[in-house]
């Protein structure tokens, strides 16, 4: 590749990562306001439902989209490369 | 490298000590615990504390100490589960939690939609770091630690109606089951349903846990069994752990020559000492006992005053 | 730009197992991970995997795979159980909680799930050749039992073959054994081992109520203040009962617990009053706190004015007369006689008669005296002269022994007095209705009551009584003075129709029939509170066994009587049955085979299918059989509807204790085996507990120089055996006592065959013995 179209590529790198960082931020935000609804209401049997066993895994997930996106920035910055030298 | 700008972060730090600070020394000298739910709690399910003067007959335990040390304080009232000094463990990580969200969230907010174009790619990714790693473990360890904390209480457990003739019949003076005796015995100080209905190592709170989802599910769902029965084999090692020590126990005939049975849960201790629980006849029976009661409340309170008083002078007469 | 933030990015990937840098404790970071995560599933994964349905739900320890009601095999009690199946076999046992006994089971009905597994079944018929037992085809045996029995009947007459039966038949069983014999072959020598148990109580309640069995139900337990349990070990001999006793003083710690017991029993360790008298001295007791209920004001006017007469003998005497006969009880006299103190007497008096609701509770210890009737009929007096009768928690309340002696035995009749549903044989007009009901000719039913069992066995020994039939029952064992009944086995020809083999009996039989037993048969039960409940077939019997009602059957059509039993089949006669019990007061006929086998039991009377049952008899507005509604209560067994007071006074011991045999001897059980231990000295589990022992007092031990464990012999007028010193304090000095469990220490060798005049129920509970060490 040469310059210019490293940089593109580089580029568009760069937009997926922010647009799975802001679908990341996105799903969190969401997850943590299920289990803000869950910590405030207390322990009932819907709070439970929403809360824990939906609010938790939609936050989790969301933590887990913006790990992926941090190895592949890393990855894109060639700070984290398995077997290319 | 872009100049290093710590305004904001510096900011949200400073924001979240302090927070936590104010929020610690609140807890510690100012917050009681939460005396409206264990209010609401009691009178949804009837707890007469004036009935619980009674004290066991003395050879119940063959003559357990426990028994007869709470004995002595025939008039002290049992205390309702929660009803701790200060906050709990599970209250502190609760409060943890909610601040945690709080905070990140509007970090979140800030930096990816109002403040993106103006802070500094290094702030932004340690805030990223911050609230969308750090803060979220913090709040999925809160949960967690709430979740569990709380679902040992005879409150969590009620909170479900299904659970309301077993919950009414540990308040009950007269019950002769076993939950009955041990509640009001105090024989268990606390987290009654959870002492027994656990078993022992992290396989037993795996199982705890895997159970209270089950349960959870089916209630949600609506698709569980009634009458509501134990599944499998009762773990006797929840009853040998406190009572096979002692020489009552020991010397009891029938124990040895079943030793074999019962330490494989082949024979429950209940077959011959239970039943733990109301059995579903006598469930069924409590429960139309309530809806008569309930049913004749609310009749009363469709009522009006000037109706009511004149109910009552027709039957003067 | 490779070394900018100072991170080496030239270094090799540390999956290379040669970067020396990258170990920990020897293992290559690689390995360490990989064994860690794997030690961590693999506890995870294992504890997880103890069966797949583990992941979503505990399994049970046990595999069923169909669950059925039933009840239990053992005792009196008669507990709901459930029974578990897996492919044909019983694998799995537990109560019914929708049962009284609230899904609570004793050590004895758990170990239910073992019985049909034991060994020594008794798996083919046997015939007694040359001496000896050989093994023979079930047509060989019944033919030679027909033919022997024919011939007796034709050479000697009906009354020389006799039927020994047993409260642990079913009642379909007794039923139609009776009625072969008594309406077939045209003898009254049908009886029981219910006359060794409950005879005492059924002629007792049958005297003063005019009917028999009990008129109360388990759940007057809940309600009572006061306890009177007299004669009884409850704690080991009706545990489940017990449990319910103790229930109502967990949940009113005020209750009072009276117990009257010669030895310091488990129940009696929990008593408030302990009344420990000498065996013997009931009648002396009870007259006495009828001497105090009267002192203290403590009699109901109403039920002497309204409900009460007073009998001595067969004599009716008036108040006065009964009264001046207390006189001779006072507290101060009794005390002596029954070696007890008087403030305790007046003490037990007081609580029986002030409290609430007193409920009575006995067995044996009351039943098994030469003064049983009398004992019996004072408790019942007791609680007619104080009212302490007909509400709930107040009731005098006799336990049955067995699973089925009064559905089965004192119900149908098959007791050689009776006939079903309270019918006396003496009586004509009785005979007439049942020869009626039984479509059979006017005059078929002898006139003449035949042997009671010890003088059955007096007349096989002497050679009135050539051919008998026993079934389900142990006699050679749990017979009082056991050595002569064995020389009358010898003499008599005597089928023996049992699930095991060897038993004591067995091995005398002249032919042994392998029964199938408990859950290989199905079959109605009945138990103390008038409770008839069902025991399901369930499974195949072991090896060529067959039902006790199949042999009955089998022999009514072999000695030409067939046409007795037109209706073959166990549920056809069970209608027959509930029919004819509508001709009587013990109307059950709204208890059908459906309702049985959809409910844990219902109780009699009940006199249509609609009919719930009847917890309390006697008493308007819950007995549907009560004749005024508004009277407090209808004794309407009674001609005057009038319950009767006897009069007894306290009588001499048959047998004296003198120089030779200085001590008393008293005998029973233990929880955990049941009688003469056929069924339970082969479980597993129970091998370990012993019934070997003799307790002694620790004065008596030094006397005779026993210590504990020391081999005793325990000698009477009557025979010897031996037993195992247990030295203990539950007991008075000069009494020792054993348990009639064991056969290797046949107690029965000792005890005495002195009958009751009334009842002919033996005294197994005191004769005059002497001990030595061994």
């Amino acid at each position: 590749m040469n310059r210019s179209e490293q940089n593109i590529s580089d580029e568009n790198d760069s937009q997926e990562i922010d647009k799975l960082v802001r679908t990341a931020i996105l799903c969190t935000i969401t997850g943590m306001l299920f289990v803000l609804l869950f910590l405030i209401v207390g322990f009932k049997a819907w709070s439970v439902g929403i809360g824990v066993f939906l609010g938790m895994p939609v936050m989790i997930f969301g933590m887990g989209l913006y790990i992926v996106a941090v190895f592949r920035d890393l990855k894109s910055r060639k700070v984290l490369d398995s077997d290319n030298k | 490298m872009k100049k290093f700008n710590p305004t904001l972060l510096l900011s949200c730090l400073i924001l979240l000590i302090v927070s936590g600070t104010a929020l610690a020394l609140t807890g510690i000298y100012h917050l009681e615990d939460t005396p409206g739910s264990t209010a609401s709690f009691e009178t949804v399910h009837k707890v007469d504390t004036e009935s619980f003067e009674r004290s066991e007959a003395k050879t119940t335990l063959d003559g357990g100490t426990y028994a007869n040390i709470m004995q002595n304080a025939q008039t002290e009232k049992p205390i309702a589960s929660t009803a701790e000094k200060g906050m709990t463990i599970g209250e502190i990580m609760r409060w943890a939690g909610i601040v945690a969200i709080v905070v990140a969230i509007v970090i979140l907010l800030l930096i990816e939609f109002i403040y993106r174009d103006r802070i500094n790619p290094m702030n932004y990714r340690i805030l990223l770091i911050i609230s969308l790693f750090v803060l979220p473990m913090i709040v999925g360890l809160g949960t967690s630690a709430t979740v569990l904390e709380t679902t040992k209480s005879v409150q969590s457990c009620g909170s479900c109606h299904v659970m309301d003739p077993f919950v009414d019949d540990l308040f009950d003076a007269e019950s002769t089951t076993l939950a009955a005796r041990h509640y009001k015995n105090k024989w268990i100080p606390k987290y009654q349903c959870y002492t027994c209905h656990t078993t022992y190592g992290a396989h037993g709170t795996f199982e705890g846990k895997r159970d209270g989802f089950r349960h959870w599910l089916l209630f949600v769902t609506g698709t569980w069994d009634e009458p509501i029965s134990y599944s499998g084999s009762y773990p006797n090692m929840n009853c040998t752990s406190c009572h096979a020590g002692t020489n009552a126990f020991q010397q009891v005939k029938s124990h040895r020559a079943l030793s074999s049975k019962l330490r494989a849960d082949e024979v429950s201790c209940t077959s011959c000492h239970g039943p733990a629980h109301p059995t579903p006849k006598e469930r069924v029976a409590s429960t139309d006992q309530q809806e008569i009661e309930q049913r004749s409340t609310s009749a009363m309170r469709k009522i009006g005053p000037e109706e009511l008083n004149s109910l009552v002078e027709a039957l003067d007469e | 730009m490779s070394k900018k933030d100072g991170i080496n990015r030239n270094k090799e990937h540390p999956t290379s197992p040669d970067t020396a840098s990258d170990k920990y404790d020897g293992l290559s970071r690689r390995d360490f991970m990989r064994i860690a995560s794997l030690s961590a599933a693999g506890v995870f994964t294992g504890s997880l995997m103890s069966g797949c349905g583990e992941l979503w739900e505990r399994q049970p320890v046990i595999d069923v795979d169909s669950w059925h009601q039933g009840v239990c095999r053992f005792c009196g009690t008669g507990c709901g159980i459930k029974i578990g199946m897996s492919d044909g076999k019983v694998v799995d046992v537990k109560g019914d909680p929708a049962a009284h006994n609230r899904g609570r089971l004793c050590i004895k009905g758990i170990l239910n799930r073992e019985i049909l597994y034991v060994e020594d079944r008794a798996l083919y018929p046997m015939i007694r050749k040359n001496g000896e037992l050989e093994r023979a085809s079930w047509e060989e045996a019944m033919e030679l039992i027909a033919s022997r029995f024919s011939q007796s009947i034709q050479n000697s007459g009906p009354d020389s073959v006799a039927f020994y039966g047993s409260g642990q038949l079913f009642t379909e069983e007794s039923y139609s054994a009776n009625k072969l014999f008594k309406a077939g072959i045209g003898t009254n020598n049908v009886d029981g081992n219910p006359r060794l148990c409950m005879a005492s109580a059924a002629v007792g309640y049958t005297s003063v109520f005019g009917k028999d069995e009990p008129m109360g139900c388990y759940e007057d337990t809940d309600h009572a203040d006061c306890f009177f349990v007299t004669g009884s070990n409850m704690a080991e001999c009706h545990p489940i009962v017990w449990e319910r006793l103790q229930d109502r003083k967990r949940s009113n710690p005020d209750t009072f617990l009276i117990v009257v017991d010669p030895r310091k029993t488990r129940t009696a360790e929990h008593a408030d009053l302990f009344l420990q008298i000498k065996p013997g001295t009931d009648v002396a007791l009870y007259n006495s706190m009828i001497y105090e209920f009267y002192r203290r004001g403590l009699v109901d006017l109403e039920m002497i004015e309204d409900y009460l007469s007073f009998q001595s003998g067969s004599n009716s005497i008036t108040e006065e007369q009964f009264r001046s006969h207390l006189e001779k009880y006072t507290p101060e006299r009794a005390a002596s006689v029954c070696g007890i103190s008087a403030e305790q007497i007046r003490e037990a008096a007081f609580r029986f008669g002030n409290s609430p609701a007193t409920m009575s509770f006995w067995t044996m210890g009351l039943n098994q005296q030469i003064q049983g009737t009398a004992a019996n009929r004072l408790v019942m007096a007791m609680h007619l002269l104080t009212g302490q009768i007909g509400r709930p928690g107040a009731t005098p309340f006799s336990l049955t022994g067995q699973p089925n002696a009064g559905g089965g035995v004192r119900d149908t009749g098959s007791l050689a007095h009776a006939l079903p549903n309270g019918r006396l044989v003496a009586n004509p007009k009785h005979r007439k209705e049942m020869e009626e009901l039984w479509n059979v000719p006017e005059g078929t039913i002898s006139p003449n009551p035949g042997h009671h069992a010890i003088s059955l066995f007096q007349a096989m020994n002497s050679g009135d009584v050539e051919c008998a039939l026993i079934m389900s029952t142990n006699p050679i064992q749990s017979l009082p003075n056991i050595l002569p009944y064995r020389d009358a086995m010898e003499n008599a020809f005597v089928v023996v129709a049992d699930a095991f083999h060897p038993t004591e009996t067995t091995k005398y039989a002249d032919v042994v029939l392998p029964a199938a037993m408990w859950a290989e048969k199905g079959g109605v039960f009945s138990q103390s509170e008038r409770r008839y409940h069902y025991v399901p077939n369930l499974v195949e019997p072991k090896g060529e066994a067959r039902s006790d009602f199949d042999i009955i059957i089998d022999l009514a059509d072999r000695l030409g009587h067939g046409d007795l039993f037109p209706n073959r089949t166990q549920a056809d006669i069970w209608e027959e049955w509930r029919k004819i019990s509508a001709h009587s007061t013990y109307n059950f006929e709204g208890i059908t085979y459906e309702r049985l086998k959809n409910q844990p039991g219902i109780l009699w009377p009940c006199p249509d299918e609609d009919h719930p049952g009847t917890c309390r008899r006697y008493v308007p507005g819950e007995d549907p059989l009560v004749k005024d509604e508004d009277a407090r209560l209808d004794f309407y067994g009674r001609p005057d509807g009038r319950a009767l007071i006897y009069l007894h006074e306290q009588g001499e011991p048959y047998e004296n204790q003198n120089e030779k045999f200085p001590l008393l001897l008293t005998t029973g059980r233990v929880l955990e085996h049941w009688h003469t231990e056929t069924i339970t000295r082969r479980v597993d589990d129970l091998k370990n507990i012993k019934t070997d022992f003799l307790e002694v007092h620790p004065a008596d031990a030094a006397r005779y120089g026993l210590q504990d464990g020391d081999d005793v012999r325990v000698a009477s007028r009557r025979g010897d055996a031996e037993f195992v010193t247990r030295i203990t304090d539950d007991i008075r000095e000069g009494l020792v006592f054993a348990t009639f469990h064991s056969a290797k220490h046949l107690v029965n060798k000792v005890t005495s065959d002195a009958v009751d005049p009334f009842s002919r129920q033996p005294d197994y509970k005191r004769c005059a013995v002497s001990i030595e060490k061994a």
